[in-house]
């Protein structure tokens, strides 16, 4: 093959974290223009790859080529000027500087002396975010944008570097269903001129944009196949190969849902915060999945938040088990038996320095206790029983939580909350980031858990997974409770008409 | 079976490193010199970092949530200047007390310093940095009225006994509380879950308050054991140099903090051992004692202890990039 012919080349990668390979001898070829999609299971090797390629990970085997010259990609910097830009799958930004200063970090523009043009910073970076069609304030600190948001700017960041190649990993797991919508058609826009590599564990995603899927497992490569058109290859094909094993009909990728439901153990009534969201109510009961639906801005996740004591509220009451909660902190929600996975898993969920082991027992670590010691035996145990049944790809529970890939990463954080055996389980976009396979294993742990009795609250914007979990489902727009729909009741329009803000029966 | 091989070699460097250097320095003076490699020099070095030490085990809970406590030199003259003056009848016209109950009212002031300190770090929000600074003029200002700078003397025998006697006349008493304490903070570290959760919240702070870990109580406790362990060293400092003095904690703000930095504890939280606080006490100790006994004066025991505090934080730093 002349690799002249390819905007870019890697040939034979081979990456070693001590004695794990997470790239054993692959190759990549990518276009000129056009989009090609990388799939993987999580721990596949996918960001690794894409590391490489943005010169973040610089200690590697095997030879790049850019427009079929050699290159040595020693740092990002070095990966940046041969025009190679990478939005990360986790969020790389800084919360505590504007989002203009985010967009045009170590680039700013100067006056003639030699300081700062914020006007022109901040003309810059309303042009670039317009174009991305989002109505973002430049001047607005980062660290109060939703997570969906925050994902843009990252986005726009890239982008305003004028890359040729672009590396995208998991750009959509954060966003909503209209703001994926939005990026794909950018993505469209783009790769008529630029070549752009997209990883994402959504295959319908993958197919709609695509024109060409290599397919990594367990760090080796598998196959490359172009993409005819949306259906061909075929989701179940892509899914067989990527897993292994020829999975069954993904139509039966959700379980069967609850046919009885216990009494009701969570009460939440007219939850107001002035300004964010005003008069929310809605109940949980044992057993019951329920699911929260809605666009982004909704503020599901202010809700979720303010009932687990995360977030002050001004009105309103909760109920646990008909009692009403006298001061809610999150300690006060755990002891009645609460437990929350956040959706910001980088900056809420993990502490980068610590075990596997010690995550899983952060939030039970006084069970495995006696008098204030630990039972290591006893904490060992419970983090090798979850790590078997979720499935977390680890070579040792002593393993950090930082050397596992994204979607293990979000396994663990939940393995937390279910060592906990929680009477009310709130999940905050549980499967963002997870590959399909595990997907499938977390929509049955959440049945499970429901049919032992616990009340679960999952906090979705994909459609499919509120509609195939839900037992009942809520839709919140802007800040207000759109209405409740029961199991029998749910169906796509009604859903989509709701989440617009549109009450069902107007 | 590789695994485990590759896992070893990265630990040993980390942990091994620093006791090498250690063994390097035991070695070279007990070539160069005559009398460092005695019983009775041990002894002594063992008995001039005691003091050091204890602060540094105190500030490593500290350090170990990102924060840090400047109040330690200050809350350790303070502490030897209550306990003196209680045990002498000095204050407020009072009379004499009994020596224990002496110690046991110095150690709940030093304790209460702490929790207002951790109180208005953990719940005001004011950085460790500045609100135990505020503690430390504070504390110097009440220090002052008290005494009027005034040194004490002629303190009662049980007192001293603490920082200056001997237990089966050969083993210096204060060597034994350093050990004590040692021991029980790192099993309070590393055994219970008080000790987990201070890593975890040190390693991100958020994450632990979402996993229903009561940060406030946490990190008030940390710097309760800090300025606890600095008034402990107050006590037992009177002892050592036999009368209470308004300046007995001079030089010793940021010794503590260096050891404990020393010692592989990152200022970022999260990460450190007081098994390693130890090896910097002692790399400290040894060090300056060992120029001591080859005649260099305090400028060349300055000027080495800040190259092996540079190389040191340098060597830890690109190990841990390499391992990241
Ligand atoms: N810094 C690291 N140290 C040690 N091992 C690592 C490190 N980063 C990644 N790995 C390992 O390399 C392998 C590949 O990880 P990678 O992050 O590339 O997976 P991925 O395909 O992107 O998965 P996901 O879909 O979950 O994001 C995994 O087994 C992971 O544990
Ligand atoms: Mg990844």
């Amino acid at each position: 093959m002349n690799y002249n012919d390819f905007a870019l080349v890697a040939k034979s990668i081979t990456k070693d974290y001590g004695a794990n390979r997470a790239l054993d001898n692959v190759d990549l070829f990518l276009d000129y223009n056009g989009v090609h999609a990388l799939l993987g299971a999580n721990g596949a090797g996918k960001s690794t790859l894409m590391k490489v390629l943005a010169g973040i990970v610089n200690e590697y085997e095997g030879q790049i080529y850019l427009n079929g010259k050699e290159i040595k990609l020693t740092s990002p910097h070095a990966a940046m000027a041969h025009g190679i830009g990478m939005v990360h799958q986790e969020l790389s930004v800084l919360p505590n500087i504007t989002v203009a200063e985010n967009v045009y970090l170590n680039r700013f523009p100067k006056t003639k002396l030699g300081t700062v043009d914020w006007n022109k910073l901040y003309d810059d970076c309303t042009k670039i975010l317009e174009s991305l069609g989002l109505s973002i304030d430049p001047r607005m600190m980062l660290g109060k944008l939703t997570v969906a948001d925050r994902q843009m700017v990252e986005i726009a960041k890239v982008l305003s570097m004028n890359p040729r190649i672009i590396l995208l990993d998991e750009p959509t797991s954060a966003l909503s269903e209209m703001e994926i919508q939005r990026l794909l058609e950018l993505i469209r826009t783009l790769k008529k001129n630029h070549s752009i590599v997209f990883i994402t564990h959504k295959l319908d995603e993958m197919l709609a944009v695509s024109d060409k899927i290599t397919i990594l497992r367990d760090g080796k490569l598998l196959d490359t196949i172009d993409v005819v058109d949306k259906t061909n290859p075929s989701e179940k094909e892509l899914v067989s190969k990527m897993i292994g094993v020829s999975s069954g009909d993904l139509s039966e990728m959700f379980p069967q849902k609850s046919k009885e439901t216990g009494e009701v153990i969570l009460e939440v009534e007219g939850l107001t915060n002035k300004g964010v969201y005003e008069d929310i109510s809605f109940n949980v009961k044992k057993g019951e999945v329920v699911v929260f639906t809605g666009l982004k801005g909704a503020k599901r996740t202010e809700v979720m938040r303010a009932v687990f004591g995360a977030d002050p509220f001004t009105h309103g009451t909760i109920k646990v088990r008909g009692e009403k909660l006298k001061t809610v902190t999150i300690q006060n929600a755990v002891k009645s038996g609460m437990a929350m996975v956040t959706e910001d898993r980088k900056g809420e969920g993990i502490v980068p320095l610590m075990m596997v082991k010690d995550h899983i027992s952060m939030s039970t670590i006084s069970e495995s206790a006696r008098a204030g010691f630990i039972n290591k035996e006893k904490l060992g145990e419970k983090a090798k029983t979850y790590v078997d049944k979720l499935k977390i790809k680890v070579h040792s529970i002593n393993d950090l939580i930082t050397s596992l890939s994204g979607g293990n990463q979000q396994k663990v954080v939940l393995a937390k909350w279910l060592a906990a055996n929680p009477d009310i389980l709130i999940l905050d976009e549980p499967t963002r980031g997870i590959d399909v396979g595990a997907k499938i294993e977390i929509y049955k742990l959440i049945r499970q858990v429901a049919d032992e009795g616990t009340a679960v609250l999952v906090v979705t914007s994909e459609l499919p997974e509120a509609i195939g979990l839900a037992d009942r489902l809520y839709v919140m727009f802007e800040g207000k409770m759109i209405g409740e729909l029961s199991e029998k009741d749910i169906d796509t329009d009604k859903i989509m008409h709701m989440m617009f803000g549109q009450r069902i029966g107007e | 079976m590789k695994t485990n091989a590759a896992k070893r070699n990265k630990i040993d460097i980390v942990a091994i490193t620093p006791v090498l250097f250690l063994l390097v320095l035991v070695i070279f003076y007990s070539v160069s010199t005559n009398n460092f490699f005695s019983i009775t020099n041990l002894i002594n070095i063992g008995r001039q970092i005691s003091i050091t030490g204890i602060m540094a085990i105190g500030v490593t809970f500290v350090i170990l949530l990102g924060e840090i406590d400047l109040s330690l030199a200050v809350i350790l003259s303070f502490s030897g200047m209550i306990v003196s003056g209680l045990s002498l009848g000095r204050y407020f016209g009072m009379n004499p007390m009994p020596v224990w109950l002496c110690i046991i009212i110095t150690l709940i002031i030093g304790a209460l310093l702490g929790a207002i300190a951790g109180f208005a770090n953990a719940k005001l929000r004011i950085p460790g940095f500045m609100a135990t600074l505020a503690i430390m003029y504070m504390s110097k200002g009440l220090m002052l009225m008290l005494t009027d700078a005034q040194p004490l003397f002629g303190l009662p025998k049980q007192l001293t006994y603490w920082g200056s006697g001997y237990l089966f006349d050969s083993i210096p008493v204060i060597i034994v509380v350093f050990l004590i304490v040692f021991v029980a903070a790192s099993i309070v570290l590393k055994h219970t879950v008080f000790g987990r959760n201070i890593y975890a919240i040190g390693g991100n702070a958020v994450a632990a308050r979402m996993s229903g870990i009561n940060v406030v109580k946490y990190k008030i406790i940390a710097f309760v054991i800090c300025t606890t362990l600095s008034a402990l060293a107050g006590i037992l400092m009177v002892g050592r140099i036999g009368s209470g003095q308004v300046t007995a904690g001079e030089g010793l703000d940021m010794q503590p903090i260096a050891a404990a930095v020393l010692g592989g504890t990152s200022l970022m939280g999260g990460k450190g051992t007081v098994w390693g606080t130890l090896l910097g006490v002692l790399i400290m100790g040894v060090l300056v004692n060992g120029l001591n006994m080859l005649g260099a004066g305090t400028e060349v025991q300055s000027l080495a202890t800040g190259f092996v505090l540079f190389a040191a934080v340098a060597f830890n730093m690109a190990v841990s990039k390499k391992n990241a």
